[in-house]
């Protein structure tokens, strides 16, 4: 498994056919911009950019324009799919970026913030960098990023207290999916957050379980030798968030691809010079 | 190659890059431990680590229209999260005199500091009613492509029966609203 690695052209491919898949996703599920109309309320939280978007006016000004809803989704496919096409470009990738970023901004302010999909903002931001090793060093800091989010959330589940709470795991779904199981009735997941009302303890030690995990990720502090183990950990902890929590993680899994094994020979070089 | 070699070789190759490293490190662990929030684009994940207060209830909401109930769960997921965000939303400024939960922490924090044109274009809601009504009101008949004739909107708490299932526990009219045909 660790003698597989992938050269940053390859790495291209997949990143951009990965986002032009989940903006097929996005149309499919009405969440491109063309998609929606303004709605009067925002979700500010402590989001600087965000209030700087406001108090400019520019999303009520791109909201009230179709034109520029639709610029901005034509944007995203048309750089997705150039930037798989032109493997030496950086000019697509940075037009992705731009217009992710502004998408997510966007679509963030009609719907609240969801802090379990950021990972689209990310995986395209290495690639913006013409010179190889200015490349290697964003995509691994990606990594770096990416682990640390993840032994953060372990670490904060001890730090606010959520570890010592038998009931933590019950009480988040009583707070979160009550809505969604009084509409869904005859649901499988309706099912399993049951279950884990009636077995509180079991769904403790799930909640247990997925904080050891999260603080996994520090392994990938250490080493790389282990990054196949932290992708499934990921799925493993994603898909029972998605479960019992009613959690989607379709626009996040994306931040998977900075566990892709790149071939980093230049970070090797320089570490040989240090 | 460990975090420590990483950084060596930033340190060396691109002094610029290592600022930004030691930065968003700083940014995030402020984040994280002092402000204990997210601060763009200093992302932490605390969401379900912090103990749940006794005897709190889901707050959620049901939606008539036309007379009939509707289910935003058979939307597409894109759709549901924009109508039931929004509409939870709604509730919660209502009965908060329209004003963000961070008005009254800024205010008391930061006061006069910030400009009260961030207070009144970003934390406080004038008017609010009427743009949502509208707003409510074309997103529904997009969606079901019937004409809305009457809309009304139940704030509803809901807890868990002994069958381990939700129950509503009570509920209170937010919007009643008859449109003229």
């Amino acid at each position: 498994m660790n003698n597989i690695t992938l050269n940053r052209s390859d790495l291209k491919t997949i990143v951009f056919s990965l986002y032009l898949i989940l903006l097929v996703y996005k149309f499919l599920n009405g969440e491109l911009l063309f998609q929606h109309t303004n709605p009067p309320i925002i979700y500010p939280i402590l989001n600087f950019p965000y209030w700087l978007f406001i108090l400019s006016g520019l999303k009520d000004f791109i909201f009230s324009s179709n034109l520029l809803k639709t610029i901005i989704t034509l944007s995203l496919f048309s750089a997705s799919f150039l930037s798989i096409i032109k493997t030496k470009s950086t000019f697509y990738p940075k037009i992705f970026c731009f217009s992710i970023w502004l998408y997510q901004f966007l679509y963030f302010s009609i719907v609240a913030y969801q802090p379990f999909a950021i990972g689209i903002l990310f995986p395209c931001l290495p690639f913006i960098f013409k010179d190889d090793f200015k490349f290697t060093v964003v995509f691994n800091f990606g990594r770096y990023f990416f682990c640390g989010l993840y032994f953060l959330a372990g670490v904060l589940k001890i730090v606010n207290g959520g570890i010592f709470n038998i009931y933590q795991m019950s009480d988040s779904i009583k707070m979160s999916c009550l809505d969604y199981m009084l509409y869904n009735p005859t649901s499988l997941k309706t099912d399993l957050m049951s279950f884990f009302l009636y077995h509180y303890k079991l769904g403790y030690l799930l909640y247990l379980g997925a904080a050891l995990l999260e603080m996994g990720f520090i392994l990938g502090f250490l080493t790389k030798k282990f990054d196949y183990i932290l992708f499934i950990l990921f799925l493993i902890f994603h898909f029972s968030n998605y479960m019992l929590l009613d959690l989607p993680f379709t626009n996040h899994f994306i931040i998977l691809a900075f566990l892709l094994p790149l071939r980093d020979d230049l970070l090797k070089y320089y570490t040989k010079n240090i | 190659m460990n975090f420590k070699t990483y950084l060596k070789q930033v340190y060396i190759n691109w002094k610029n890059f290592y600022y930004f490293c030691l930065l968003f490190i700083s940014g995030t662990l402020i984040s994280a431990f002092v402000i204990c929030q997210t601060i763009t684009p200093f992302y932490i994940y605390s969401m379900y680590s912090y103990v749940f207060p006794q005897e709190s209830n889901m707050t959620s909401f049901r939606l008539i229209i036309n007379e009939k109930e509707l289910n935003t769960f058979s939307f597409l997921k894109g759709e549901g999260d924009v109508i039931r965000s929004n509409i939870n939303r709604f509730i919660y400024l209502k009965n908060n005199n329209y004003k963000d939960k961070y008005y009254d922490k800024l205010k008391s924090k930061v006061g006069n500091k910030l400009p009260e044109i961030i207070y009144e274009k970003i934390f406080h809601y004038n008017n609010l009613d009427s743009g949502f009504i509208s707003w409510l009101k074309s997103f529904l008949e997009n969606q079901t492509s019937m004409k809305i004739t009457s809309l009304k909107i139940y704030s509803i708490n809901l807890t868990v029966n002994n069958q381990f299932k939700p129950t509503q526990k009570n509920k209170v009219l937010i919007l009643n609203k008859k449109f003229n045909e």
